[in-house]
């Protein structure tokens, strides 16, 4: 059973992959494009139902008339674009670090990042990106010449949540090979630190933090789209799963139960598409593991 | 005579124990601090604009700048932060309540999430701690596949979709006046606040449960290789003797996961309480962030991150007082 999951998991992580990728070629309409209802009638426009201008949308309109199906193609994008990029950018992070304070295991530079670590986990999962994208605030910050994008701050928020937890794990498999005898021998041959460091230690020491960041990738979703739920999502008109999820409250007087359900099933099939294949990846790669409280 | 000196020790060892454990959460605690009040300096417009809101007056800034005294160096306006918080003053509120004092809206919020986290807890743990036991006694029979996939779809359904769905059922299809109030406050309407608690608590709870579940079964999972409960269940004793021996030298790794569990529940009350409007700590820092309200976001920070120390903090003295051996 294990492994029809996994593939089931791989297919639809595919599948929205897809979706994020060539989105815009079969979204029916414009995110932003909004619709009037057909007369007599009030937005939101219900499922498979027709606008005044005779179009039929297939999973109806939000309460501004804007197409949902296109909605929530582009908002995928949104939601997948964040989530990857800031798992790849925290794994790429904890990997330097991880790998750096593994190998000057009780310097100060270790300490100090080791005990910085410490404080950010106190704030666990989405809590710390609440806060950060609460600090930096969602209209973008201008650093020098660049401003960044509000999606750029959440990805931020993101690998400040994310790294912490990684970067321990690469740090756990550094230290033992720290000491085995090639590095020894590289250090003998005078080989500067850093060349030791990024090209004998760290690719020995990827396979538990590839691991961990593959079951990350759930954690992302369920983040960002926590992120946009709260409001604290890119500005509008851009969709994004959870903002969209969010509206949905505003559907509770017209009772349009698909437009309550599909939002949220949507997170839910990705969260589990991911974690349910993050699962099989690490079972091929560690036949050994045993779900841990460090995995939530 | 002995038994009362062997008393005696034990009561000393656990209290070093505590003493020991209190001492170190400190640099912890210490690090949040520099987190919250760091949290200032990270904004866009620096401290003053952040502290003065969107619709800060020029005097109210000016006001601002004298009292953080921005010439001085850092660490000096670090410490006059530290002792003014020390000192209970947090700050005033400046758009949502204009010159109210922190502290003094705090109390109501830190007691409504903290009735939500407690009722969520206990759902979560009823569920969680009886499936798991359940599929770790027979690993891989239906029992366990089933707690597999129950656990995988609650790991994988939002908490706050469950919530919102929750609210669409009871509120707005049966019409359940109680299941759209959100009011939880004990202080005034105790059977109204304790059914506004139902909803909002069995989104949490179910929404964790799987998670609890999967932890217990893999601490559990150890208990269950050991050969006395081996023994145990080739004298065909029944099975709720063997549950509860195993339950008996499991009682550890369940205090691990009942400290996880809170912690967990604390985290997710948050998005639950925006979904129905809990007015606890959560709904308050969503509309910190929204508003930008950045001297009561700090005191959310110190107080969110104290509060996951505290749960640390009771978990390993639990550890201890439970087990003579953790405490060397």
């Amino acid at each position: 059973m294990g492994d029809k999951l996994v593939v089931l998991g791989a297919v639809i992580v595919l599948v929205f992959l897809g979706i994020a990728i060539f989105g815009p070629q079969f979204a029916p309409y414009d995110f932003a494009q909004q619709f009037r209802a057909s007369p007599g009638e009030l937005l939101p426009i219900s499922v498979m139902s027709t606008t005044a201008t005779g179009e039929r949308l297939l999973l109806g309109s939000d309460a501004l008339g804007r197409d949902m199906l296109s909605r929530l193609i582009y908002g995928t994008r949104t939601t997948l674009v964040i989530s990857i990029s800031s798992v790849l950018l925290a794994t790429i992070l904890a990997i330097v670090l991880g790998s750096l304070t593994g190998y000057l295991e009780g310097s100060l530079f270790d300490e100090i990042v080791m005990r910085l670590i410490d404080a950010l986990l106190t704030f666990p999962g989405i809590l710390l990106a609440v806060i950060l994208v609460a600090a930096w605030g969602t209209q973008g910050i201008e650093i020098g010449p660049v401003t960044t994008t509000p999606e750029m701050t959440i990805v931020f928020a993101l690998v400040f949540t994310f790294t912490p937890r990684l970067t321990r794990t690469m740090r756990g498999s550094t230290i033992p090979q720290a000491h085995r005898a090639y590095i020894k021998a590289a250090q003998l041959m005078g080989m500067p630190a850093w060349r030791i460091v990024a090209f004998e230690l760290a690719p020995n020491c990827l396979t538990a933090v590839i691991i961990q960041s593959t079951t990350y990738l759930g954690l992302a979703v369920f983040s960002t789209a926590g992120l946009g739920f709260l409001g604290l999502g890119p500005a509008e008109p851009q969709p994004e799963l959870g903002k969209i999820l969010a509206r949905t409250q505003e559907y509770f007087l017209n009772r349009q139960f698909w437009h309550i359900f599909i939002p949220g099933f949507t997170i839910s099939l990705l969260v589990f598409a991911f974690s349910v294949l993050g699962d099989g990846i690490r079972n091929v790669l560690d036949p050994e593991y045993r779900f841990e409280k460090a995995d939530v | 005579m002995v038994d009362r000196t062997s008393a005696l020790n034990k009561i000393m060892s656990l209290l070093k124990y505590i003493g020991r454990r209190i001492v170190s959460a400190i640099p912890t605690l210490i690090l949040i601090t520099f987190l919250s009040f760091g949290l200032l300096y990270i904004t866009p417009g620096g401290p003053v604009e952040a502290l003065a809101g969107i619709f800060g007056t020029q005097e109210q800034k000016e006001r601002i700048r004298q009292e953080l005294g921005l010439n001085d160096p850092l660490h000096v306006q670090y410490l006059r932060w530290v002792g003014g918080v020390l000192s209970g003053d947090f700050g005033e509120m400046i758009v949502m309540a204009p010159g109210t004092p922190i502290a003094e809206m705090l109390r109501k919020p830190l007691l409504a999430t903290f009735w939500l986290t407690i009722a969520g807890a206990l759902i979560a743990l009823t569920l969680g701690l009886a499936i798991g036991a359940l599929s770790a006694i027979k690993p891989n029979s239906w029992l366990d596949s089933l707690s597999r996939v129950i656990s995988i779809a609650t790991y994988s359904v939002p908490d706050f979709w469950l919530a919102i769905i929750l609210l669409f059922v009871f509120g707005v299809i049966f019409r359940y006046r109680w299941a759209i109030s959100g009011q939880i406050d004990f202080s005034r309407n105790i059977v109204f606040s304790l059914q506004s608690l139902i909803l909002p608590a069995i989104a949490l709870g179910l929404a964790k449960a799987g998670i609890v579940a999967r932890i217990t079964r893999g601490e559990l999972f150890d208990v269950q290789n050991k050969s006395f409960i081996q023994f145990e269940r080739i004298m065909g004793l029944p099975r709720w003797v063997v549950i509860k021996d195993m339950l008996h030298n499991g009682i550890l790794p369940i205090v691990t996961v009942l400290g996880y569990t809170i912690g967990l529940i604390f985290r997710g009350t948050f998005l639950v309480e925006v979904v129905f409007g809990v007015p606890g700590i959560g709904l308050f820092l969503v509309r910190a962030a929204k508003t930008q309200e950045y001297a009561l976001l700090q005191t959310l920070v110190l107080c969110i991150g104290s509060v996951f120390i505290l749960i640390n903090l009771l978990t390993d003295i639990l550890y201890g007082v439970l087990d003579p051996r953790v405490r060397s």
